[in-house]
């Protein structure tokens, strides 16, 4: 979001005046870089016909800063999410117009309303629910601990101290906005209690089904699949046992004395279930943490988890054996490491030092024989002998003479 | 001596009467021997034990040449005047970097009575050998391939030694030859009285004292001893002996000693030509 300037929902297709200075300049030179280059985005498909999507400034959940987010009336809130690729990958975005549409009429001139970017950063617009955009204009409430108070959805949302939601009313006044507005309402009604006072209805945060619902989302999330790149660093390496077969039963006992529902089977899918369990309870976790570090503020967060982590209601998911496993599988991972330092060390020490010194070595010997081979054979007996002489106390010829400055040569 | 100078591009072209002096030469540290053949051949025979390789600087006044043996202790100084060759003809300074085991070999290939001619040409790869029968019925002709040597070259100033000694190049080749058989090295000691050359080895120790001598009738026998003041030094004979395979170059030769510098063993060669042999002497090793 660094990047203010040409913001437009059409923004997939490069903007008119690049286009024109690109057609202006010849062929060979380069027109300058531009000083604030356009952001590509990838946003909804179907963006409202009518117009009335809109970027809007937003409280964020977590951060509580202002956000941009975009808001279509009909489809709903979408976080905005950049995409950037190193710093040290060189790669630039060459954007085109769709080739397959109008590949009849496609000329040469239409081919150079491509647009190359310098950074190919994308900003991606995701669903986001609207639930969670709202949490700030309850946290507030929240904030007042036992004596909350209740309020409806538009007080909470258009108070006079907290002005953060300006964009939405503008939107809700709209005749799409409408559908918005109640559906945003549903959701707040989702996490707060409620209070039917005739033709309003008041909302106060309660923190229990905010739980509920954040358990329900990551339910979901699990269910769905994790992306690979969280599901290999959460859940997979973390479970991942070290090579020590002893230590590895030891841990997988424990496991089967928990799954005895599967008596049947052999121990080995047993213990396989038993490990399908754990990583199911991993991934939960997984996600619910992720959830709360991008939708809750970091004060709250543990106070959340610590209800949906509470064993004593009747629907809380018990996590205790996933926790031992893992303590388990530190411990035998610290202890590997220990081993390995070691072995580690010797191995490398003698694999390098065979392979390539020794190698250099023996080239190094060869060379040197095959030289004084060479040698020998124009050296006569003389020389050979003079080599032998003791030539102790005798200082070189040097130490008596100048250096001549005139080496003859030729 | 007929001369030939038929290519233009020869840049040094050197006829010696004798090739026998360069391959005495030749050997000495492994030497040229060019003498009476005057002995190109003996000069190389006299150098080539000492040296493997070297650098034949060829200028107008003559072939010259330097070079250390491995150890850098000893250095052979070699100089043949152009008036030693007939014709001589340099037109520009050149070296020609020799391999004094291979130059041997080629100058084996002479016979004592040849005249050698030997010629390069400019910026050479090889030096040419020709060597003719004195009755000019046969003729070979040998090229050299040339090598690149680095060698440092030594600046030797002209020295007043405290003692100098000539004597019969026999007489000294006999004493470096009969005291290597007690020990490696040799003492000279150089007094008014004469010149002793004495060693100590495992089996027992021997001397040899030489006096002043004048030989009227042979002349090439004399003993001269020129002293200023006495001189003690002692030096390895491994090197002295070998100094002595350019005996045959000259019927006498000169050590010319002072205290604390190297000694010089000249053999002194026809028109000023001649070979010499430096030694660094052994200081502190007193066995």
């Amino acid at each position: 979001m660094k990047t203010r300037a040409k913001k437009t929902a059409t923004s997939k297709a490069p903007p008119q005046s690049q286009e024109s200075k690109a057609e202006s300049t010849s062929k060979h030179t380069l027109s300058a870089a531009e000083q604030n280059p356009p952001t590509a985005f990838i946003l909804t498909e179907s963006t409202s016909a009518d117009g009335l999507s809109r970027f809007v400034t937003l409280p964020h959940p977590a951060a509580g800063r202002s956000h941009r987010y975009y808001v279509d009336p009909k489809q709903g809130c979408y976080e905005l999410t950049k995409v950037s690729v190193p710093k040290k990958a060189c790669r630039s975005m060459l954007l085109t117009p769709d080739f397959q549409d109008d590949a009849i009429g496609a000329g040469d001139g239409e081919r150079e309303n491509g647009y190359m970017l310098k950074t190919p950063d994308l900003i991606i617009a995701t669903p986001v629910d609207s639930l969670f955009l709202m949490l700030p204009a309850l946290w507030s409430a929240g904030k007042s601990g036992a004596g909350e108070e209740w309020a409806t959805f538009y007080d909470r949302l258009f108070s006079d101290e907290n002005n953060g939601y300006m964009h939405l009313r503008q939107i809700f006044r709209s005749e799409a906005g409408n559908d918005l507005e109640i559906r945003m309402e549903g959701r707040m009604g989702a996490v707060c209690d409620n209070l039917d006072m005739g033709e309003d209805k008041l909302y106060k945060l309660n923190i229990d089904k905010l739980a509920a619902v954040l358990l329900q989302k990551a339910k979901r999330m699990v269910e769905v699949g994790l992306p690979v790149s969280m599901e290999e660093h959460f859940v997979r390496i973390p479970l991942e046992v070290p090579e020590i077969s002893l230590r590895r039963e030891d841990s997988s006992i424990s496991m089967v004395e928990e799954a005895d529902a599967a008596e049947g089977a052999g121990p080995q899918k047993k213990a396989h279930q038993a490990n399908q369990e754990l990583a199911h309870l991993l991934r939960i976790r997984t996600a619910l943490k992720y959830l709360c570090t991008n939708y809750i503020p970091p004060t709250f967060a543990p106070r959340l988890l610590a209800i949906i982590f509470d064993t004593s209601e009747p629907q809380a998911i018990d996590f205790a054996p996933l926790d031992t496993h893992l303590a388990s599988i530190t411990k035998l991972k610290s202890e590997a490491q220990a081993l390995r330092s070691i072995s580690d060390n010797i191995s490398r020490k003698r694999a390098g030092g065979q392979d390539e010194e020794g190698l250099e070595k023996a080239e190094t010997k060869r060379r040197k024989k095959e030289e004084e081979e060479r040698n020998k054979k124009n050296v006569s007996q003389g020389v050979k002998k003079l080599a032998k002489a003791d030539t102790s106390g005798m200082k070189k010829l040097s130490s008596f003479f100048a250096k001549g400055a005139v080496a003859k040569k030729g | 001596m007929n001369t030939t100078c038929t290519n233009k591009s020869t840049v040094l072209e050197a006829r010696l009467e004798q090739a026998q002096l360069l391959k005495k030469v030749t050997y000495q540290f492994s030497f040229i021997s060019l003498t009476r053949m005057l002995t190109p051949q003996q000069v190389v025979d006299a150098i080539k034990d000492l040296v493997q390789d070297c650098n034949f600087d060829c200028n107008d006044s003559g072939i010259a040449l330097q070079a250390m043996d491995n150890s850098h202790v000893a250095l052979v100084s070699m100089m043949l005047k152009s008036e030693s060759f007939s014709p001589f003809r340099c037109d520009r300074n050149i070296a020609l970097g020799i391999n004094l085991t291979s130059l041997q070999k080629v100058l084996r290939c002479a016979q004592n009575e040849d005249i050698l001619t030997v010629k390069a040409e400019d910026a050479p790869d090889v030096v040419n050998m020709v060597f003719e029968s004195a009755d000019n019925d046969r003729i070979s002709e040998y090229d050299i391939k040339l090598m690149d040597i680095d060698q440092e070259h030594l600046g030797i100033p002209d020295t007043e030694y405290a003692a100098t000694i000539s004597m019969p190049s026999s007489e000294f080749q006999r004493i470096c030859r009969d005291l290597t058989a007690l020990s490696e090295s040799v003492a000279i000691e150089c007094t008014k009285e004469g010149v002793k050359f004495a060693c100590n080895g495992d089996i027992g120790s021997g001397a040899v004292t030489l006096r002043s001598h004048t030989d009227v009738e042979k002349p090439e026998r004399n003993i001269e001893i020129n002293l200023s003041e006495p001189v003690a030094l002692t030096f390895s004979l491994k090197y002295l002996v070998n100094f002595c395979k350019a005996s045959g170059l000259s019927d006498s030769v000169k050590l010319c000693l002072s205290n604390e510098v190297p000694l010089l063993v000249e053999y002194a060669l026809s028109n000023n030509s001649y070979l010499r042999f430096y030694l660094a002497p052994k200081i502190g090793d007193e066995e």
